[in-house]
C-alpha cells in the first residue's frame, strides 16, 4: 500500500508538471496579453506594466521562475483583479463551488444508484422505461436550459427557492439540481446495465439457492459487484462537478471557482489560467486515487500493489 | 420407503423470440428418504431445467412451469409463494451447481458465503455462524478451516472450491441435495474425491441426493435409481443394476457404449450420430428416431411408456408388447 501510494504521488507529480508546461506554452501561444485592451495604454505604462509583472523577461525565465514559486505553493498574483493573488481566488471561489458540487455530486449518488438499481430489477416494465426515458432527458437537456426552466417554474411560479445569489442553503438547491442532472442519468444508465450483468451470474442463482430474499440478494450479493463501473464515472465526474461549473455559477450568479475557467481565458490572466488548471488536474489525480483505492475495497482480486497477486 | 419428494408431469417452456420451447414435458419421478438417484442425458435435454424446477429457480421471463406437480412435505412448490420458497431453499432442499468458479461470489468471503446460510434460517449471530461455517468447511476435508473462512474463492483452487460449494448446500442438513453436474469442471482425481464425499455425506446426514449428470460410468457406483432423460422427457428409469444389467432403450445404449472403457480395447469411443432435436418444435413421434438405428415406421408415434419388472419404464417402441424384437438381444448385437 505505502508503495502504491509514494507510486501515485510521483506521478502526480509527473501529470503536473506535464499539464503546467503544456498550459504555459499554449497560453502565451495565444495572441494577445493580460494588458491587450482596445483603447491602447500609453507605451511608456505598458512597458512600466510589463516589467512589473515580469512579462519583459525572456519565456523561459519566466517558466523557472514560475516553477520556483510554484514549489512555494504560490501561483502568483492576478494580473486582473489588483491585489488578488490566484492563491486568494482559489481559496475564495473554491469553498462555494466545493458546497454546491459536493451537495449536486450527492444528489446524482443518492438519486442516481437507487434509479439504475430500480430499472435493473424491474427490467423491460414500465419503471424501467420510466427510468430510462428519464435519463436519457437528462443527458440530452444542457445544464443552461434546465437551470432556466427550474428558475421559472421554482423560483418565479411557484417562488420556492430564490432564483439566484449565495445565501445560504436554499440558494443551493436548483443550482445544485441543475449540475447534478447529468451525472445522475449517467449514473443511472452505469448503475442498470451493471446491475443487469452482476444479476444474470451464476453466483446470484447460488445465493438464491440458499434461500436469500430479494433485498439482501441486492445489497449483499449484487451490489458491490455492480458498483465498479458507477465508481469509475463518479470519480473524475467529482473533480469536475466540485470544481464548479461555469454555466451554471454565471445563470445563478454565484461566487465560485467554476467561471474563473473561462473569464481567466478572456482576460488572458496568465497566472489564473496556470493557477486553477493545476488544481483541477490535481484535484482530478486525487479523485482518480480514491477510485483505485474504492476498487480495492470493493473487489478483494484487484490488488493496488502487484498485478497477479492475492 | 418413504417418500419425500414427487415430481408429476413436471412441465417447463421458455418463451422466446423464436416460439416457445418445451424444455421439460411431462417427467415424474419419485425420490425416497435417503435415496441417491441419477438423472442422466446429453446437454440440453432438460436435467438441469427439472433440477431447477424443483427449486423454483428458473428465471422467469423468460423460463415458465406450465404444468404438473412438485409435491414436497404434502405441499406443491410449483404454486408456493416466494417467502415460502426461500425457507426451504437452502433449508430443506438445497443444490450444488456445475461450475464453483463462477457459483461463488467473488467479492464475498467463503466465510460470510456459508455462514449466510444459518445467519438466514437459524437467524445465529454472525460469530457462531462463522463457528458453525468452521465446522462445515472441517466437514468437507478443507485443511486450516478457521483461516480458510477468511479468504475470497479466489485464493482457492477449483476443488476446494466445489468442497465450499457442497459444505455451503449442506449447512443445515437438507433432506434434499441436488447435485448438477458436480464434478464437470473438476480433473479426474478431484472428481472422485467428491464423488466419494457427497456419497459419505449420504449416509451420515441421511441426505437424499438427486445425481445430476451426462457421465452414465459416474452414475454406477452411487445411484440406486436412474433416470435417462431426451429431449425433455424421461425415456427410461430403472434401478442402477437393472439399467447396467439390461437396458432397453436404445438412447440408453448409446450412452452406454459411448462410456470409456479401459479394460476394453477398442480404436476409437462410440458416440451417438446426429443431434438432439429442436425443442422448438419437436417433433410428433419419438424424439429419439432420426439418430435410431432401430427406427421403425411405428416411431413416428409418441411411444407409449411400458413398465416392466422391477419397476423399470421405457418409452420406445421396441418393448411394445407387439414388438417383433427383443431389445436385450439388439443392444447384445449392437455391442458385437
Amino acid at each position: 500500500m505505502l508503495q502504491y501510494v509514494s507510486k501515485r504521488i510521483l506521478s502526480l507529480v509527473l501529470v503536473l508538471y506535464i499539464v503546467i508546461t503544456a498550459t504555459f506554452l499554449l497560453m502565451h501561444a495565444i495572441p494577445g496579453g493580460p494588458f491587450t485592451a482596445e483603447k491602447k495604454l500609453a507605451p511608456e505604462v505598458l512597458r512600466n506594466i510589463n516589467a512589473r509583472y515580469h512579462l519583459d523577461d525572456p519565456l523561459w525565465q519566466q517558466y523557472t521562475d514560475y516553477m520556483g514559486n510554484i514549489l512555494k505553493f504560490d501561483f502568483g498574483p492576478s494580473f486582473k483583479y489588483q491585489d488578488r493573488t490566484v492563491n486568494k481566488i482559489i481559496a475564495d471561489g473554491f469553498p462555494v463551488s466545493l458546497q454546491l458540487g459536493s451537495l449536486a455530486v450527492l444528489l446524482a449518488v443518492a438519486f442516481g444508484i437507487p434509479a439504475g438499481i430500480i430499472a435493473a430489477l424491474r427490467h423491460n416494465r414500465f419503471l424501467d422505461y420510466l427510468v430510462m426515458s428519464s435519463s436519457t432527458l437528462g443527458i440530452s437537456i444542457p445544464s443552461f436550459i434546465l437551470a432556466s426552466l427550474l428558475i421559472y417554474f421554482l423560483a418565479f411560479k411557484i417562488k420556492l427557492f430564490p432564483a439566484a445569489m449565495w445565501n445560504g442553503f436554499s440558494y443551493m438547491i436548483l443550482p445544485s439540481i441543475s449540475l447534478a442532472a447529468l451525472p445522475m442519468a449517467v449514473i443511472a444508465r452505469l448503475m442498470r446495465s451493471s446491475m443487469l450483468e452482476v444479476l444474470s451470474q451464476d453466483f446470484i442463482r447460488t445465493a438464491r439457492a440458499k434461500g436469500v430474499g430479494q433485498g439482501l440478494l441486492i445489497y449483499r450479493h449484487a451490489l458491490k459487484n455492480s458498483l465498479i463501473p458507477v465508481v469509475t464515472y463518479v470519480g473524475p465526474m467529482a473533480a469536475g462537478v466540485l470544481t464548479g461549473s461555469f454555466v451554471v455559477e454565471s445563470i445563478f450568479n454565484i461566487p465560485g471557482l467554476g467561471r474563473h475557467f473561462v473569464t481567466s481565458i478572456y482576460n488572458r490572466d496568465y497566472t489564473v489560467i496556470l493557477g486553477i488548471t493545476i488544481f483541477y488536474s490535481a484535484l482530478i489525480v486525487f479523485f482518480n486515487f480514491l477510485v483505485d483505492i474504492a476498487y480495492v475495497l470493493l473487489d478483494p482480486r484487484i490488488s493496488l500493489d502487484k498485478k497477479g497477486e492475492n | 420407503m418413504e417418500k419425500i419428494l414427487s415430481v408429476e408431469n413436471l412441465k417447463v417452456i421458455f418463451n422466446t423470440y423464436a416460439g416457445t420451447v418445451q424444455a421439460v414435458s411431462d417427467v415424474s419421478f419419485t425420490l425416497d428418504k435417503g435415496e441417491i438417484i441419477g438423472i442422466v442425458g446429453e446437454s440440453g435435454c432438460g436435467k438441469s431445467v427439472t433440477s431447477s424446477a424443483i427449486m423454483r429457480l428458473i428465471p422467469s421471463p423468460p423460463g415458465q412451469i406450465s404444468g404438473g406437480r412438485i409435491i414436497f412435505d404434502g405441499k406443491d412448490l410449483v404454486s408456493l409463494d416466494e417467502k415460502a420458497l426461500q425457507s426451504i431453499r437452502g433449508n430443506q432442499i438445497s443444490m450444488i451447481f456445475q461450475d464453483p468458479i463462477v457459483s461463488l461470489n467473488p467479492v464475498l468471503t467463503v466465510g460470510l458465503q456459508l455462514a449466510e446460510s444459518f445467519m438466514l434460517h437459524q437467524k445465529l449471530p454472525k460469530k457462531l455462524a462463522l463457528e458453525k461455517a468452521v465446522e462445515l468447511l472441517k466437514l468437507v476435508g478443507i485443511p486450516a478451516p478457521e483461516e480458510r473462512i477468511h479468504q475470497y474463492p479466489h485464493q482457492m483452487s477449483g476443488g476446494m472450491r466445489q468442497r465450499v460449494m457442497i459444505a455451503m448446500a449442506l449447512a443445515l442438513r437438507p433432506r434434499i441435495l441436488i447435485a448438477d453436474e458436480p464434478t464437470t469442471a473438476l480433473d479426474v482425481t478431484v472428481q472422485a474425491q467428491i464423488m466419494e464425499l457427497i456419497k459419505k455425506l449420504n449416509t451420515e446426514l441421511s441426505t437424499a441426493v438427486i445425481l445430476i449428470t451426462h457421465d452414465l460410468g459416474v452414475v454406477a457406483g452411487m445411484c440406486s435409481r436412474v433416470l435417462v432423460m431426451y429431449a425433455g422427457k424421461i425415456v427410461e428409469s430403472a434401478p442402477a443394476r437393472e439399467l447396467y444389467n439390461s437396458p432397453q432403450h436404445p438412447y440408453t445404449w448409446g450412452l452406454l457404449k459411448s462410456v470409456p472403457r479401459p479394460d476394453k480395447q477398442k480404436a476409437a469411443l462410440s458416440s451417438i450420430p446426429g443431434q438432439p432435436p429442436d425443442l422448438l418444435a419437436p417433433p410428433s413421434g419419438c424424439a429419439f428416431m432420426p439418430r435410431c438405428q432401430f427406427a421403425m415406421e411405428i416411431c413416428k408415434q409418441p411411444p407409449k411408456e411400458t413398465v416392466g419388472s422391477e419397476n423399470h419404464s421405457c418409452r420406445c417402441w421396441l418393448v411394445d408388447p407387439a414388438s417383433p424384437y427383443s431389445p436385450g438381444t439388439l443392444f447384445k448385437e449392437g455391442e458385437a
